[in-house]
C-alpha cells in the first residue's frame, strides 16, 4: 500500500515536467540576487563609474542570457550529452589553456582567471561543467564494462588532475572544488577502500604543499587564525564581513541601508554579498536565504535519487555537489569559518560566467528531474 | 548492488552532511548576529560615525574700552603617524621652513616614536591658520606627485592636523596679576581666568554623521550630539592705558627702591570700579611656566600688611562720626606718649607737635594725637568703626585669593592694642581694603563693593551688566567733607605728604609708614622703629572735592635710603595722578591760580601692546571676532576610520615649544615653578 502511494506521489512530482519547486526556488534566488547585487554594489558603482546601476545592469543582462541557457538545457534531452562528452571536455580544456595565451588572458586582482575572446569569460566556471558531464558520461558505463578502472575511472582521474593543475595556479579554491567534484563522482560508484585512502593522502599532501610554498596563502591562513592581530591587513576583509553581519542583528538595517557597502567591505557585491545581505536583512533574512539554499540542495539530492538512469543520477549528483559545495564554502568564508578563498555565492553573487554556468547546470538538473527512462 | 543502488545508498550520508553543514552555519550566524550583535554594532558605529566639532572658543577678556586683554585663537595641532614617516630628518626640516620648531628634541622624539611603532605623535600645539595653509598647499602638491594615492611622501599622508585653541595675552605682562592665565587643559588657573572660569569656559558642540571610506556622507545621517556652549566674554573695569601708566611707574619704583613687593590700585571712588590694579613682581601669562608661583600673586588682595599712618584717617573719621571729638578739640603732643608709665610711643623723629587739632594731627601724621583721639573713642567704637570701614572682611571683588586681613575683636586686645591700632599697627589689611575705605570718605561716606568685572557678553551678543551697589553708609556726608578738607592739608607745603602735590589739582591724601608685619611676628618690640623693615604707602584722591580717582600705593620693605610713605609713595602718587588726570581729561581746578604744565599722554592701546613685549600669538592682531577661522580640511585629519580596535597604540606625546629669547632670559632669581625639564611644556 505504502509503496504504491509513494510511487504515485513520486510520478506526480517529477513526471514529465521539470521539478517546479526547484525552478521556482532558483528563479526566486536569482531575482533576489539581482536586488542584492544592486543594493550592495550601488556605492561601489557610483565610486568607480559614476553610475550606481553599472553592476546591476551588467548582471541583469548576464542573468537573461543564463535564463535562456537554462531553458534550453531544461528541454534539451540530457542523454545527448553522454555521446558529446569528448567534444565537451576538449572545449573545456581549450578554454582553460587560453588563460595561458598572452593577449587573451586577462589579469585582475593579481591572478589570471579570465580570458577575453570578444566576451570576458572565466574558463574555470565552464570547465567545471564540462568535467561534470565528462565524468558522468565515463562513469555511467561502469556497470557495463570489465576493465572498470582503466576505462571508466582513469579518464576521469586524468581529466580532473589535468584540470586541477591548469587552474590551481590562479584559483586554488576552484581547483580544489574540481578535485572534490571529480572524486566524489568516482567514489559514488567506485569506492574501493585502498583507492579512497590513497587519493585522500595524495590530495591532502599536495594541497598542504601548495599552501606552504605560496606565501600569500599561508598569510591568509595565519590571518584567519588570529584576525585581530592582522585586522588592518590580511584579516581586514573577514573582520569587515563580521562587522556587516553582526551589526545587522536580528532584523537587519533594511534593504539598501547597509553602511558597510560604503567601501568598508571589499568584494561586497561578489564573494561577500552574503555579508551585506546579513547586514540589511539580519538573522531572519539570512535564515530564509539559507533555508532556500538548503531546500535547493535537498531537492538536488532528491532528483539524484529519483533519476532512473545512472548518467542522469551522476549528472544530478554532480550539479548538486558542485553548487552545494560552493554555497557552503562561500557562506563559511563570510561567517569566518573558513579562510577567504574567492568563491562566489551561486545565484546571488555578481559574476557573469558563474551565473551562466550555474544556470546551465540548473537547466541540466531540471532536465534530469523530468525522470526520463534510461 | 549496481552503481545506481550504490549512489542511492550514499545519498543518505550526503543528506546528513548537508543538514550538519547548515546547522553549523546557522549556529555560527546566530552567534555573530544575535549573541555578539552589540559587539559588532559598536565596531561598526566606531568606523562609520565621524564626529565633527562645532567650535566654540573660550570667552574673551576685554578692558573697559573693549581692548582685548586675553583671547583664544584657533590654532592647529600638528601631529604625525611616525610609522609612515620615511625620513624624519627630511620631514622635520621641511616643516621647520613653515613653522617654528625645536628641531633637535623633536627629531629625537620622532625617531624614537618611529622605532616604537607609535601611530600618533604630537609635533606642535599651535600652528597658526596661515602656517597651516602653507603646509597644506605643500602637502597637496606632494600628494599629486605620489605614484599611488596611498603612498607616503615627506609630508603627504604622514602629517596631520587637528583643530585646537590657544589662549593669548596680547599685552604680555600688563595686568597679568589680574588676568591670570589658562592651563594646558584650558582651565583658568589664576586671576579673572580662574574666578570667571564657569562663565568664560566653552565647550565645542559635536555633530556626528556616517561616512563611507570614499568620503561619501551617508544621506540623512547627521545628528547633533551636543550643542556648543559657554564662551561668554567679560568686560573688566580696568582701563588698559591707566593700567599701563601704573605698571610703568610701579616698575620704575620697584627697580629704584627694591622692595619685596609693591602694589598700586586705582579706583573710581564713586562706584568702586577698579581702573588699574598692579603688583610687582609680575609675570607674562603667555609664558607662565617660566615663572614662579610667587609672581602670579595679585598682591593688591593677596598680601596683608600693617597699613601704618593711613589708618589715622579712619581713626579720626570714627571719632568725628561718633562725636567723641570735634574739629575744635585740641590735643597736646610732647613728642611721645606714655602708656601705663612703662611704654612710650614716639612721634616720628621724637619731635613735639605742640597743641593741635584733628586736621593738624593728620597733616603731620602725629602718633600722639591719634592715640589721644583713640583713647576718647574707646576700644569698642574703634573696633566697630574699623569693621564698618570694611577691615577684617573681604571686599568681595571678583578675584580669587583675597585675604580678609586681621581685625581682631576687643576681647583679644592687650592694653597697648588701642594705641597701636589707632595708628595702623597691630592690624593687617589688604591694599584694596584701604583704597575702598578711603574712597568711602572722599565720595561722601558710601562704602562700595570694589568691582573688576563690569559686564558679561554671551556669544549671541547679549550684554548683562553687573550692578554697582553701595554696601553701606559709613559716615555722614558732612563728616566726610570735613575729613577731606583735613586731608587736603596733608599735601600742603609743610604736610607729611607734600610730595604728592599735583600742580593744578586739589589732592586729599595720607601717607603711611609702618613696620612690616613679617618682622612683627618675630616678636620684636613693635615700637622699635629703627630696626624693623617698613611698609611705605600713600593713599590719595584727586581732584579732592569731586574725585575722579583714588590711588593707593604701597611698597613693602623698600631697601633704599628712603622708606617713608611720604618719601617713596607720595611722589609716585604725584606722577601717576598727573598722567591719569591728563588721560581722563580732567580739567585743572580753576580756583587754583597755578600755571599747569601740560602733561601729554600719547599712549594708544595699540602702542602699548607693541611696547609690552614680543607678540606671543602668531595672529593675535586679528580680533577674536574677525579671525577668519580656517578649519582643518577633512583630508588633512588623521584617518580614524580604520581604528577598529583600541589595541592600536595611540599615544599623545607632548613636545617642547619654541620660546622667544626674551622669555628664556628670565632672571635667575625667578626660580622655575615648573623646574624639571619635561614640564617646560605649555600651551
Amino acid at each position: 500500500m505504502a509503496k504504491i502511494k509513494y510511487k504515485r506521489k513520486e510520478s506526480n512530482r517529477v513526471g514529465n515536467y521539470p521539478d517546479q519547486v526547484l525552478l521556482l526556488l532558483v528563479l526566486l534566488l536569482v531575482s533576489f540576487g539581482l536586488i542584492m547585487v544592486y543594493s550592495s554594489s550601488s556605492i561601489l558603482s557610483l565610486d568607480r563609474f559614476g553610475d550606481s546601476m553599472f553592476y546591476v545592469k551588467r548582471q541583469a543582462s548576464r542573468l537573461s542570457i543564463g535564463i535562456v541557457f537554462m531553458a534550453f538545457f531544461a528541454f534539451f534531452d540530457y542523454r545527448h550529452l553522454k555521446s558529446l562528452h569528448w567534444p565537451i571536455i576538449l572545449l573545456g580544456f581549450f578554454l582553460l589553456v587560453l588563460i595561458f595565451v598572452p593577449g587573451i588572458s586577462v589579469r585582475a586582482g593579481g591572478a589570471s582567471r579570465w580570458i577575453d575572446i570578444g566576451i570576458r569569460l572565466q574558463p574555470s566556471e565552464f570547465f567545471k561543467l564540462a568535467l561534470l558531464v565528462f565524468a558522468a558520461s565515463k562513469l555511467s558505463k561502469i556497470d557495463d564494462v570489465q576493465k572498470r578502472f582503466k576505462l571508466c575511472v582513469l579518464p576521469v582521474i586524468v581529466a580532473t588532475g589535468l584540470g586541477f593543475l591548469l587552474i590551481q595556479n590562479s584559483d586554488l579554491s576552484t581547483a580544489l572544488i574540481i578535485i572534490v567534484l571529480g572524486f566524489t563522482l568516482i567514489f559514488s560508484v567506485y569506492s574501493k577502500p585502498w583507492f579512497v585512502a590513497s587519493i585522500f593522502v595524495a590530495s591532502i599532501s599536495m594541497v598542504s604543499y601548495i599552501i606552504f610554498v605560496t606565501p600569500f596563502r599561508l598569510r591568509r591562513i595565519v590571518a584567519f587564525m588570529d584576525p585581530w592581530a592582522n585586522q588592518l591587513e590580511s584579516a581586514y576583509q573577514i573582520i569587515q564581513s563580521l562587522v556587516s553581519l553582526g551589526s545587522g542583528g536580528l532584523f537587519g538595517l533594511g534593504l539598501g541601508q547597509s553602511r558597510q557597502k560604503f567601501l568598508f567591505l571589499p568584494e561586497e557585491h561578489t564573494d561577500f554579498i552574503f555579508a551585506i545581505l546579513g547586514e540589511e536583512f539580519g538573522f531572519i533574512g539570512c535564515t530564509f536565504v539559507l533555508l532556500a539554499l538548503f531546500v535547493f540542495c535537498w531537492r538536488g539530492l532528491k532528483i539524484t535519487q529519483n533519476s532512473k538512469d545512472l548518467f542522469g543520477k551522476l549528472l544530478a549528483l554532480g550539479v548538486t555537489m558542485y553548487l552545494g559545495m560552493q554555497i557552503i564554502i562561500n557562506v563559511c568564508v563570510v561567517i569566518g569559518l573558513l579562510p577567504p578563498t574567492g568563491m562566489p555565492l551561486p545565484f546571488l553573487s555578481y559574476g557573469g560566467s558563474s551565473m551562466i554556468a550555474n544556470l546551465i547546470a540548473i537547466g541540466i538538473l531540471l532536465n534530469v528531474s523530468r525522470g526520463l527512462d534510461a | 548492488m549496481n552503481s545506481k543502488e550504490k549512489i542511492n545508498s550514499k545519498i543518505k550520508w550526503l543528506r546528513i552532511l548537508l543538514v550538519l553543514a547548515f546547522l553549523v552555519i546557522g549556529a555560527k550566524l546566530y552567534h555573530i548576529q544575535i549573541v555578539k550583535h552589540d559587539f559588532w554594532l559598536a565596531k561598526a558605529n566606531k568606523q562609520h560615525f565621524i564626529k565633527k566639532k562645532i567650535l566654540r572658543r573660550r570667552g574673551t577678556i576685554f578692558d573697559r574700552n573693549g581692548n582685548q586683554l586675553a583671547f583664544t585663537a584657533s590654532v592647529k595641532k600638528m601631529t604625525c603617524d611616525p610609522t609612515k614617516v620615511k625620513d624624519p630628518h627630511a620631514t622635520i626640516s621641511v616643516l621647520s621652513r613653515f613653522t617654528r620648531l625645536e628641531i633637535k628634541p623633536l627629531l629625537k622624539k620622532l625617531i624614537e616614536a618611529k622605532k616604537k611603532k607609535r601611530r600618533y605623535l604630537l609635533l606642535k600645539r599651535d600652528v597658526s591658520s596661515q602656517e597651516y595653509m602653507k603646509i597644506r598647499s605643500k602637502m597637496r602638491m606632494e600628494r599629486k606627485s605620489l605614484p599611488s594615492p596611498n603612498d607616503f611622501g615627506v609630508l603627504a599622508n604622514c602629517i596631520y592636523f587637528e583643530d585646537s585653541y590657544k589662549r593669548y595675552y596680547p599685552y604680555n605682562m600688563i595686568a597679568s596679576n589680574v588676568l591670570g592665565f589658562v592651563g594646558r587643559d584650558g582651565k583658568g588657573l589664576e586671576g579673572v581666568e580662574l574666578f570667571y572660569e564657569d562663565i568664560l569656559k566653552s565647550e565645542d558642540g559635536i555633530l556626528s554623521f556616517e561616512r563611507g571610506l570614499n568620503g561619501l556622507i551617508v544621506p540623512n545621517s547627521e545628528k547633533k550630539i551636543r550643542d556648543a556652549s559657554g564662551g561668554t566674554s567679560i568686560y573688566l573695569t580696568l582701563d588698559v592705558v591707566i593700567q599701563y601708566i601704573v605698571e610703568k611707574k610701579l616698575l620704575e619704583a620697584f627697580e629704584l627702591n627694591r622692595p619685596k613687593s609693591a602694589v598700586v590700585v586705582v579706583m573710581n571712588p564713586k562706584n568702586g570700579e577698579v581702573l588699574a590694579m598692579a603688583s610687582q613682581p609680575n609675570y607674562n601669562p603667555n609664558y607662565y611656566p617660566f615663572y614662579s608661583a610667587e609672581d602670579f600673586k595679585n598682591r593688591v588682595i593677596s598680601d596683608q600688611v600693617e597699613p601704618g599712618s593711613t589708618m589715622k584717617v579712619f581713626t579720626v573719621a570714627a571719632a568725628l562720626e561718633s562725636n567723641a571729638v570735634t574739629t575744635f578739640d585740641e590735643f597736646s603732643c610732647a613728642g611721645y606718649i606714655e602708656l601705663y608709665d612703662i611704654f612710650r610711643i614716639h612721634c616720628d623723629g621724637r619731635k613735639s607737635h605742640g597743641d593741635q587739632d584733628c586736621s593738624h594731627i593728620l597733616k603731620k601724621s602725629c602718633n600722639v594725637g591719634a592715640i589721644q583721639i583713640a583713647q576718647r573713642l574707646g576700644t569698642r567704637r574703634l573696633y566697630d568703626y574699623m569693621k564698618v570701614f570694611g577691615f577684617g572682611e573681604q571686599t568681595g571683588i571678583q578675584l580669587p585669593g583675597e585675604v580678609k586681613g586681621l581685625n581682631r575683636p576687643p576681647k583679644t586686645w592687650s592694653g597697648l592694642s588701642l594705641a597701636a591700632k589707632s595708628i595702623g599697627q597691630e592690624v593687617a589689611v589688604n591694599s584694596l581694603q584701604v583704597a575702598r575705605a578711603f574712597s568711602s570718605i572722599v565720595n561722601g561716606g558710601l562704602l562700595y563693593r570694589p568691582q573688576i568685572v563690569s559686564k558679561t557678553q554671551t556669544v549671541d551678543g547679549t550684554l548683562s551688566d553687573i550692578a554697582v551697589q553701595p554696601i553701606r553708609r559709613v559716615i555722614k556726608k558732612e563728616n566726610a567733607k570735613t575729613i577731606v578738607e583735613m586731608l587736603k592739608t596733608v599735601i600742603e607745603k609743610d604736610g607729611s605728604g607734600k610730595r604728592a602735590y599735583i600742580p593744578g589739582y586739589k589732592v586729599a591724601g595720607k601717607t603711611g609708614t609702618a613696620q612690616s608685619l613679617s618682622e612683627m611676628h618675630k616678636e620684636k618690640d613693635p615700637f622699635e622703629e629703627e630696626t624693623a623693615p617698613h611698609v611705605a604707602s600713600f593713599v590719595g584722591a584727586v581732584p579732592a572735592d569731586d574725585p575722579s580717582v583714588v590711588i593707593y600705593i604701597m611698597l613693602n620693605e623698600p631697601k633704599g635710603e628712603k622708606y617713608y610713605g611720604g618719601q617713596v609713595a607720595a611722589p609716585m602718587f604725584s606722577s601717576l595722578g598727573k598722567e591719569i588726570l591728563a588721560y581722563l581729561k580732567v580739567a585743572p581746578d580753576p580756583s587754583l591760580a597755578t600755571e599747569v604744565e601740560k602733561t601729554v599722554v600719547d599712549f594708544s592701546p595699540d602702542k602699548i601692546r607693541q611696547e609690552s613685549g614680543p607678540s606671543a600669538g602668531p595672529d593675535w592682531s586679528q580680533s577674536s571676532q574677525s579671525t577668519e577661522h580656517v578649519p582643518v580640511d577633512e583630508e588633512d585629519k588623521m584617518p580614524d576610520w580604520l581604528r577598529l580596535d583600541d589595541d592600536i597604540v595611540v599615544e599623545a606625546d607632548a613636545v617642547a615649544v619654541a620660546v622667544p629669547e626674551e622669555v628664556k632670559k628670565t632672571p635667575e632669581n625667578k626660580k622655575g615653578f615648573f623646574n624639571d625639564e619635561d614640564s617646560l611644556i605649555w600651551d
